[in-house]
């Protein structure tokens, strides 16, 4: 079991960073002056009410946004300081994204979902490898129309640890699911994070399923109310919400 | 391996077919329009080059009363001058069985052995007429063709006021008579003009032009002026009764051959540019939707480290196919309708070996404008990819903005149904679109009404000429002019009521540094059959002293009523006087001016005399009458007015129903592309706010009368512009033509803009049903549950 406690280098910090929206009237200080670090192989879980941040928190650290603010590196990069084609080969180099939505391509087929990671990937898992993964080797042939909810997400999944990514972000990926399809895919997320030591982060609105996490961070208001280690472990199966 | 997003593409464009193709199909025609004017304009040229080269066609052509042969070297020493062919013509008529009138034209000589060394024939059946035989002659094809005559076949013909047993020996064509027809409306058509050719000693004394000549050919050389030498043998050849020497670009053959070109040519950039413009409309519309209905998906590809490059490449792409299908598709009909518009010039352009060759270059230029314009289509797609932030596929798209416009304050807004509200503001939420949507309706309206509207002009010119203007029943024209004594006898033959008299010379006229040469007609005093006109249909009668001018030839000469010009005669004394403009005339054909006839008398120095009598006959004589002044000694030509208006009509009827259905197919296209595309985008973009309202209880027709309601307004919108926009390109087209050899009256029929407008709606009406069965069958479950 790894001890966040001890001093290590984190894989990605974000120090001191803001993020606002609009101006004058309209302004939205989303993120008001957030540190992180994610260690390596760590599994966290990023809580808080609706409207705290949590996305906008994880779509810098993603690469996807960049803060108004402060600063976010990576290993030695700085993401801030970047150029777009940086941060897309930042994206396409060392990040895995599961949206809550599973934004599958719908003219694809599960098995060409996930190629169309593998494609731009160095060191890739072989597309059915991946499948196999989240337990859907069988399904490789089907278009997203014909699986369900959690069988898409699990999909969105598999193309997301397809390129065996550094990190592993997740936004609710269990917010369009019900709880034993979200149990599923707490599992395969779990199990990526053991097997392949894939460094993972996922917002959630059930604070149930924090007790799976390494650490447990909690934002309000665009700010970091607690970061606390979670010692004692659940195995994901044995979580209810 | 093909890649996922190649597979993709692939599937977008199976679920796109309609649209696909629909756009592919306006492409196709902009492409097979391009291709084939411009290859028939191309053909055409480059037949008609290789003709005059091998036929030698003239630079400089004259025609005198009579000059001894010996003249020949001294005409060869003039300027400019590399070779001089002198020659001997004269009118024929041919009296054919099948006609009430005869058929008029000129013969002309060829030398004794060989071929002529200007203006040679080709003989394209049969053989040249041999020399020392008197009855041999070569007959123009297009008049043989019309008549089924070949090599072989005897005719009765009238040279020099002679009949004369002919043989045919051989059909031919010429680069002279490349458009083998009467410059005059009343002897249009192949089968009422000929050209012949005889052995020069054959013809000579027919013409009794025996060691002389009246015609001649130029060649000029090289970088050598045709002005200064039409000048040198102007000079030359006056006291000769020279008519002012021409130029190619004055004879009426090439002339009429380089207006067809023009004319092509303005149609093979209006019409593609048309098409093309409406299908990058089409392609930014459905590409720009396709794109905001993906955004999800471009947003996930960015995030997952695809470049807006490849992604804008992606879409690009599909544009690609999309041109590419009708590129293709337009490049088969291209080469169809190109065999077809050739067909069609064979009968007017008598060009040997007129092929159609598409060649790579015109192609080339016609798929680089369809990609372009496809590209252009593309772009708003392409920013709206670059545009699109990664992280906004972490989230549902945003609700469309809707509200606080001025239309939903508008009263009137109030007042209407929900149903009417929701169209309301749909459209005013995209008034660009609108807009050209509305703009596109426009077109496919245009080409019809301006397709049509050439047809509206034919019963408005037949009014013209042959109820005001010319209100003969025959006009009996002579070879040379005669003492009006002389025609007196006309009125003794049974069935003649009246007759008048005219007479016509060719003049130079001058205003300032201005010149042109044109003829001038002389009415006498209280003539009433042929009368001159006004654009608004009122005679004009000449006044002592003054000139009435067409008005094109008044904008040549830059005169003003009330300004003098000189006139000088070219033939007799060659005359110089000064007249008056009293006027201005709007007679469709040609370029003059109509005077009285003793002011023309004077003019020429001259006692009087005429060379043309028009006869008001009784209809039940008139072939007899024809078939008496026929054989009257001096007489050209015969014309009847009745058999002209027949020919004119059935002349009209035969091009409107061939031209009419492809002007219903292309504007067809152009606004079922249109309605087809926005409302199937319109339904894809707002499937499930249709679904949740047939959820909340609306019929299918509820549901289905938003979407098409949206479609009416486009095109309630479009057409009405689209009628204006049809009478400026019926315009445009117009002025595409020569106003030296005739200018239509320009004239849209109510019924034309009935017929423009009703043939739109029906386009719009059938792409509309098609997109009606998709909403009928619109899975209310599936629709809801997909989130895209
Ligand atoms: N593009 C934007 N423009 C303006 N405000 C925005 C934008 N995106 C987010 N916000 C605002 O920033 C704040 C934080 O948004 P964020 O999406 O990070 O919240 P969240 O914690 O993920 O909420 P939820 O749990 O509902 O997803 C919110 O108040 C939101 O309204
Ligand atoms: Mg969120």
């Amino acid at each position: 079991m790894i001890d966040t406690s001890e001093l290590r280098t984190p894989v990605l910090r974000a120090e001191g960073v803001w993020k606002v929206y609009g101006e004058g009237d309209a302004e939205v200080r989303a993120l008001r002056g957030v540190d992180l670090s994610l260690f390596a192989g760590e599994f966290i879980v990023l809580l808080g009410a609706s409207g705290s941040g949590k996305s906008t928190l994880l779509n810098i650290l993603g690469g996807l946004d960049v803060p108004s603010a402060g600063r976010v590196t990576y290993r030695d990069q700085d993401l801030t300081e970047a150029r777009d084609d940086q941060l897309t080969r930042y994206r396409r180099e060392h990040v895995g994204f599961v949206f809550q939505f599973y934004n599958l391509i719908p003219s694809l087929t599960a098995r060409e979902n996930v190629a169309l990671v593998t494609e731009l990937a160095d060191d890739p898992l072989e597309p059915d490898e991946a499948l196999a993964l989240v337990g859907l080797g069988q399904r490789a042939e089907h278009f997203p129309s014909e699986l369900s909810g959690g069988e898409q997400q699990r999909v969105a999944i598999a193309r997301a640890v397809a390129k065996r990514p550094d990190l592993l972000l997740c936004d609710e990926p269990t917010g369009a699911l019900d709880c034993a399809t979200g149990r599923l895919v707490l599992t395969v997320l779990d199990r990526v994070n053991r097997e392949l030591g894939t460094t993972t982060a996922i917002i959630t609105h059930n604070a149930p399923i924090a007790a799976m996490a390494h650490r447990v961070v909690s934002m309000a208001d665009g700010t970091i109310t607690s970061d606390r280690p979670n010692a004692d472990r659940a195995s994901p199966e044995t979580l209810r919400w | 391996m093909v890649s996922p997003l190649d597979r993709k593409l692939l599937r977008d464009l199976a679920a796109l077919k309609g649209q696909v193709l629909t756009i592919a199909l306006v492409v196709a025609f902009g492409v097979a329009v391009y291709l084939s004017f411009g290859s028939a304009r191309h053909s055409l040229l480059q037949g008609t080059d290789d003709f005059y080269r091998a036929q030698r066609f003239s630079d400089v052509f004259a025609e005198l009363e009579r000059a001894p042969d010996s003249l020949r070297p001294r005409l060869e020493q003039l300027p400019g001058v590399a070779r001089v062919e002198t020659r001997t013509t004269a009118t024929v008529l041919v009296a054919m069985a099948t006609m009430v009138e005869p058929a008029v034209g000129r013969i002309h000589s060829i030398p004794d052995h060989g071929e002529a060394e200007l203006d040679a024939p080709f003989v394209l059946e049969g053989r040249m007429p041999e020399a020392g035989r008197d009855d041999e002659v070569l007959v123009n094809d297009a008049f043989a063709e019309s008549h089924r005559l070949h090599a072989g076949d005897r005719i009765t013909a009238i040279i020099g006021g002679t009949q004369r047993a002919l043989r045919i020996t051989g059909l031919a064509t010429a680069p002279n008579y490349l458009v083998a027809m009467s410059v005059e409306l009343s002897s249009m058509g192949n089968e009422r003009f000929v050209a012949m050719w005889m052995r020069r000693s054959a013809l000579a004394p027919l013409a009794r032009l025996e060691g002389a000549f009246n015609d001649l050919g130029v060649r000029l050389q090289r970088g050598a002026s045709a002005r200064a030498t039409q000048d040198a043998l102007d000079r030359e050849l006056a006291r000769y009764g020279a008519r002012g020497a021409r130029s190619r670009a004055e004879h009426p053959s090439h002339r009429t051959l380089l207006q067809e070109m023009q004319q092509l040519e303005g149609s093979a950039t209006v019409l593609p540019a048309m098409f093309l413009g409406v299908a990058a409309f089409l392609v930014n519309v459905v590409l720009a939707r396709l794109v905001r209905m993906q955004r999800g998906q471009v947003a996930m590809l960015k995030a997952v480290g695809y470049s807006d490059r490849r992604i804008a490449l992606h879409y690009l792409e599909m544009v690609v196919v999309i041109v590419a299908v009708g590129v293709v598709a337009g490049t088969l009909l291209g080469r169809q309708m190109a065999e077809w518009y050739i067909g069609l010039y064979r009968e007017f352009f008598r060009i040997p070996n007129l092929s159609v060759r598409i060649d790579a270059s015109l192609l080339a230029q016609a798929a680089a404008l369809s990609f372009g314009s496809g590209i252009v289509g593309t772009i708003a797609a392409v920013r709206g990819v670059a545009k699109l932030a990664p992280a906004e596929a972490m989230q549902p798209e945003p609700p469309a903005k809707y509200g606080d416009r001025a239309l939903d304050r508008a009263a009137t807004l109030g007042a209407l149904g929900p149903s009417a509200r929701m169209i309301a503001r749909e459209l005013s939420r995209r008034p660009l679109r609108l807009a050209l949507s509305s703009l596109g309706i426009a077109m496919a309206t245009a080409i019809l009404l301006a397709g049509r509207s050439m047809f509206d002009a034919l019963p408005a010119l037949e009014r013209l000429i042959f109820h005001d203007m010319m209100r003969e029943s025959l006009a009996v024209r002579l070879t040379r002019p005669v003492a009006p004594s002389d025609l007196s006898v006309l009125r003794t033959i049974p069935g003649v009521f009246r007759v008048e008299t005219q007479r016509t010379v060719p003049v130079r006229m001058r205003h300032g540094a201005r010149s042109k040469d044109a003829s001038l007609v002389g009415h006498p005093a209280g003539a009433d059959l042929r009368r001159v006109l006004d654009a608004r249909g009122r005679e004009l009668r000449p006044v002592r002293g003054a000139v009435l001018l067409t008005r094109p030839l008044g904008t040549i000469l830059g005169v003003r009523i009330g300004d003098a010009i000189t006139v000088e005669v070219l033939e007799g004394e060659r005359r110089t006087r000064s007249l008056t403009v009293g006027g201005f005339t709007d007679e469709p054909f040609g370029i003059q001016g109509h005077m009285q006839l003793d002011d023309l008398y004077e003019a020429l120095g001259q006692g009087p005399s005429v060379d043309m009598a028009l006869l008001v006959v009784d209809p039940r004589e008139e072939s007899n009458v024809i078939r008496r002044v026929v054989l009257m000694p001096g007489v050209g030509g015969v014309s009847s007015s009745r058999a002209a208006l027949e020919r004119f009509r059935s002349q009209s009827g035969k091009s409107m129903g061939a031209t009419g259905l492809i002007l219903v197919l292309f504007a067809g296209s152009i606004a079922a592309g249109v309605v087809y595309n926005n409302a199937r985008v319109a339904l894809a973009m707002r499937e499930r706010d249709l679904a949740t309202l047939r959820v909340l209880g609306m019929s299918r027709a509820d549901v289905s009368g938003i979407l098409l309601g949206e479609m009416a307004v486009q095109v309630a919108i479009g057409i009405p512009p689209g009628l204006w926009l049809g009478k400026l390109l019926a315009n445009a087209a117009m002025s595409t033509t020569d106003p030296e050899m005739y200018r239509l009256p320009l004239t849209v029929e109510p019924f034309t803009y009935v017929y423009a407008s009703v043939v739109t709606v029906i386009a719009a009406l059938l792409s509309a049903l098609v997109v009606r069965r998709r909403i009928d069958q619109l899975d209310l479950v599936s629709v809801l549950k997909t989130r895209e």
